[in-house]
C-alpha cells in the first residue's frame, strides 16, 4: 500500500508547477547567483577584480613610483571630483588618491596622505584585499627610500630594485587544510539545498490541509488505513523527494555553475556521510512540515507559516549570509536553527571531507528535532481529528 | 416518536444501539439515544435539516468518531464505505489514478483492481473521463467519481452523506438511479439528505433526525400515516386555537383522522368568529410531518 501512496504523491507533485518551482527551481537559481556573487569571498588566491581609478595630486617621482608599484595599468583621472563622479556613475569601484605632500611625508617618515574611496556597494572583503596591495607597495617604497638614504655609505644599496625582487608580492600564502578548499559553490550548494529541503513544508502542509478539508483523510481512515501508514504515506514520498533534491542540486553545482563561470562543486566526499547528512536534514524538515501543517487551518495559513518560518530559520542558520562572512559575535546564532545544523553537516561533508562519525552530533540534533516536531505534529493532528 | 423503531430483524446489515455522542464533555448531545437496524438490501433515508446530526451519526457509524455510549455493528472495513459531502479525492490525479490509489488503500486484491476499476467507471458512467484529471471534470462527474471510489471494494453497506449536494438536476437524477441500482444489487444504503423528494424517491424506510435524536423511523407510509392535514390562514386571530398547531405567518394546521369531519372543524372556527382567508386540505407529505414534529422547515 505504501507504494500506492508514493505513486500518488509523485503524480501530484509532478503536476504541481508551484511546488516543483519551490523545491527545484528556487534553489537552482540561488545556487547559480550566490556561487558567482560570493566567489571572491571564498577564494584564498583571488586577484582583485576591483576597478580602481587613480588621482595623483602629489605628482612627484615617489608618487609616480607608488602608482607603478601598485597598478601600472589603472586608469588615472585628473582630480578627486572627476573620480567621485565616475564612482557615482558606477564606472569604477574605488578611487585611490595620492594626496599632495605624499613624498614629503614619506621623507619625514610621517603617515602619507594616501586614501582609498569606495563606492558604497563594493564588498568589504575586496576593499581589504585592495588595501593590502597598497600597504605592500607603500612598504616597498619606504624600504627603497631607506636604502637610497644609505647609498652614501654603501652605493650598492641604491641599486637594489625591491619591486623586481618581489617586494610588492604577498609574502604569506593562504592554504586550506582541506585538499578541496571551500569555494563559494561548496557553500552555496549545501546552503540552498538545506533551504529547499525545508521548503518541502509548503507542499506537505498544503497537501495535508487539503486532505483534511476535502475529507480524503477521513475516507482513508474509514477504509481502515492504519494511522502509521497515513503518516508514512506522506513522509516516505517526500523523503524520496529530498534525495532527488540532493542529487539535482549536486548536479547543478557540479555541471551548471561552471557553465556560467563559477567553480565546479567537488564531489570528493564520503558518500555515507553525505547520505546521513541528507537523511537527518530530511527528517528535521519533514518534522517541521508536519508541525506547521498541524497548526495551520487553511492552505493560505500554511503557506505563510512555512515561508516565514523557513526564511527566519534560514537567516539564523547562515543560509542567506554564510557563517564565515558573519562577524564572530554573530556566528553562534546559527546554533539556534536546524538549518544551521544541516548546513554545518553538509559543509563538513563537502569542504572538510567529513566522515559519518564526525557529523554524527549535527545529524543527531537534526533527527532529535525532527522526531520531536513529528510527535508534536501527529499529536495535534490526532487531537484536531 | 411518530412511528416505532422497526422490530428486531434476524439478519441485520447495520445495527445501531443507543448511540450517544457529543463533541465536548460540556456540550449538548450531537447524537442522543439513536437506535435502528437495517436489513441487507434496505435503503434508509436519513432526513434532517442542517446541523440535525446526520453527518455526525454517519461518522460514528463509519468509525471516524467514537460514541460516548452505545454501539454500532457493521461489516468490517472495507465492507462498508462512507461517501461524504466533499469530493474526497485528489484533484491532480486522473479519475483512473484516483481509483487505483483508493483501490490499493481499500485492499482490493491487486489481481482484481483493474476489473473493479473498470466496473465502477461503468457503473458511474465515467469511462470517457477515466484518464482526465479530476480537477478538469465537471461538478457532476466529480460527485460520480466520489461515489465510484466508495464502490471500489464492493461494500455491503454504503453511507452516503448528501451525495447530491451542489449538483445539477441531471447529475442528481443519475446519482438517484445509481442508488436504486445498488439497492437492486442487494446493497444496504444509508442516504442522508435534507431533500425529502430524493428520500421519498429511493428509500425503503425513513428516519427523521433533529437535535441529534431520531424523532421518526419507519416506512414512508407509516410515517405519513393515514391522516390528512387541514391548514387555515386566519391573519386576524390572536387567540390560541385549542388542538391546532400554529405554523407561522398566520397559518394554523390540524391533523384530521379518517373519522374527523372537515365541515365540523371549519364550523368550530366559524362559531368562534374566526375569519379565514385561506383553507388547504389534503394528504400530508414529509415536509408536513417534519414541520409537525419539529415546528421548523426541513431546509432551515
Amino acid at each position: 500500500m505504501l507504494r500506492a501512496f508514493i505513486t500518488k504523491e509523485f503524480l501530484s507533485l509532478r503536476r504541481d508547477p508551484h511546488a516543483l518551482a519551490v523545491l527545484f527551481l528556487m534553489p537552482t537559481a540561488f545556487i547559480l547567483v550566490m556561487s558567482l556573487a560570493l566567489r571572491d569571498s571564498f577564494r584564498l588566491d583571488a586577484s582583485s577584480p576591483l576597478r580602481v581609478l587613480l588621482v595623483d595630486e602629489d605628482r612627484t617621482a615617489e608618487s609616480r613610483r607608488l602608482l607603478t608599484l601598485v597598478t601600472p595599468s589603472a586608469q588615472s583621472v585628473p582630480d578627486v571630483a572627476t573620480g567621485q563622479a565616475a564612482l557615482g556613475r558606477r564606472e569604477a569601484d574605488a578611487l585611490a588618491v595620492v594626496g599632495s605632500g605624499f613624498s614629503r611625508a614619506l621623507a619625514q617618515r610621517q603617515a602619507p596622505p594616501l586614501s582609498l574611496l569606495a563606492e558604497p556597494g563594493t564588498p568589504l572583503a575586496l576593499l581589504e584585499r585592495e588595501r593590502g596591495r597598497w600597504e605592500r607597495a607603500l612598504g616597498t617604497l619606504r624600504a627603497e627610500a631607506a636604502l637610497h638614504s644609505l647609498a652614501s655609505i654603501a652605493p650598492a644599496l641604491g641599486d637594489i630594485d625591491l619591486a623586481a625582487q618581489g617586494g610588492t608580492q604577498a609574502g604569506v600564502t593562504l592554504r586550506s587544510t582541506s585538499p578541496v578548499p571551500l569555494t563559494s559553490v561548496q557553500q552555496s550548494v549545501p546552503a540552498w539545498l538545506v533551504f529547499a529541503m525545508f521548503f518541502v513544508a509548503l507542499p506537505v502542509s498544503t497537501l495535508l490541509i487539503g486532505e483534511r478539508q476535502q475529507g480524503t483523510l477521513d475516507r482513508l481512515r474509514s477504509l481502515g488505513v492504519p494511522p502509521l501508514l497515513l503518516v508514512l504515506g506522506k513522509l516516505v514520498p517526500f523523503y524520496l523527494v529530498h534525495l532527488l533534491q540532493v542529487v539535482a542540486m549536486l548536479a547543478v553545482g557540479r555541471w551548471i555553475v561552471p557553465l556560467i563561470g563559477g567553480d565546479a562543486l567537488s564531489l570528493a566526499v564520503d558518500p555515507l556521510a553525505l547520505f546521513l547528512a541528507a537523511s537527518a536534514t530530511s527528517i528535521a524538515a519533514l518534522g517541521l512540515s508536519l508541525l506547521i501543517a498541524s497548526f495551520a487551518r487553511t492552505a493560505e495559513q500554511a503557506t505563510i507559516a512555512a515561508g516565514g518560518t523557513n526564511i527566519i530559520l534560514g537567516a539564523l542558520g547562515g543560509i542567506m549570509v554564510p557563517k564565515q562572512v558573519m562577524p564572530a559575535a554573530m556566528q553562534p546564532i546559527t546554533r539556534f536553527s536546524p538549518m544551521g545544523w544541516g548546513l554545518d553537516a553538509f559543509v563538513d561533508v563537502f569542504a572538510r571531507q567529513a566522515t559519518s562519525a564526525s557529523i554524527a552530533l549535527a545529524c543527531a540534533a537534526l533527527v532529535l528535532f525532527g522526531v520531536v516536531a513529528l510527535a508534536l505534529g501527529i499529536h495535534r493532528l490526532r487531537a484536531s481529528a | 416518536m411518530l412511528a416505532p423503531v422497526s422490530s428486531v430483524m434476524h439478519s441485520a446489515a447495520l445495527v445501531v444501539s443507543h448511540l450517544h455522542y457529543r463533541y465536548r464533555p460540556d456540550a449538548p448531545w450531537a447524537v442522543e439515544g439513536v437506535d435502528f437496524r437495517l436489513a441487507p438490501g434496505e435503503v434508509l433515508g436519513l432526513l434532517g435539516p442542517n446541523g440535525a446530526g446526520k453527518s455526525t451519526l454517519l461518522r460514528i457509524v463509519s468509525g471516524l468518531l467514537q460514541p460516548e455510549r452505545g454501539s454500532v455493528e457493521k461489516p468490517p472495513a472495507p465492507g462498508f464505505a462512507l461517501v461524504g459531502q466533499e469530493n474526497a479525492f485528489y484533484l491532480r490525479l486522473t479519475c483512473r489514478e484516483n481509483l487505483a490509489f483508493f483501490a490499493a488503500a481499500a485492499r482490493v486484491p491487486e489481481t482484481q483492481r483493474r476489473q473493479r476499476i473498470d466496473e465502477v467507471l461503468r457503473l458511474t458512467a465515467l469511462q470517457d473521463l477515466a484518464d482526465r484529471r479530476s480537477e478538469q471534470c465537471s461538478g457532476g462527474a466529480r460527485r460520480r467519481l466520489n461515489l465510484a471510489i466508495g464502490l471500489l471494494a464492493d461494500p455491503a453497506l454504503l453511507l452516503l452523506d448528501e451525495p447530491t449536494a451542489n449538483v445539477d438536476p441531471q447529475a442528481r437524477a443519475f446519482l438517484l438511479d445509481a442508488v436504486r441500482a445498488l439497492r437492486a444489487r442487494g446493497k444496504t444504503v444509508v442516504y442522508a439528505s435534507h431533500y425529502m423528494e430524493e428520500v421519498e424517491a429511493v428509500c425503503d424506510r425513513i428516519a427523521i433526525i433533529d437535535g441529534g435524536r431520531l424523532i421518526a423511523f419507519g416506512h414512508l407510509n407509516e410515517i405519513l400515516g393515514e391522516q390528512r392535514r387541514l391548514r387555515v390562514r386566519a391573519p386576524d386571530t390572536t387567540a390560541v386555537l385549542a388542538g391546532w398547531q400554529k405554523d407561522g405567518d398566520g397559518s394554523w394546521s390540524i391533523e384530521l383522522g379518517v373519522h374527523d369531519s372537515l365541515g365540523g372543524k371549519l364550523a368550530q372556527l366559524e362559531a368562534q368568529g374566526i375569519r379565514l382567508s385561506n383553507v388547504q386540505f389534503g394528504a400530508r407529505n414529509l415536509e408536513d410531518v417534519f414541520l409537525s414534529l419539529t415546528h421548523r422547515s426541513l431546509r432551515d
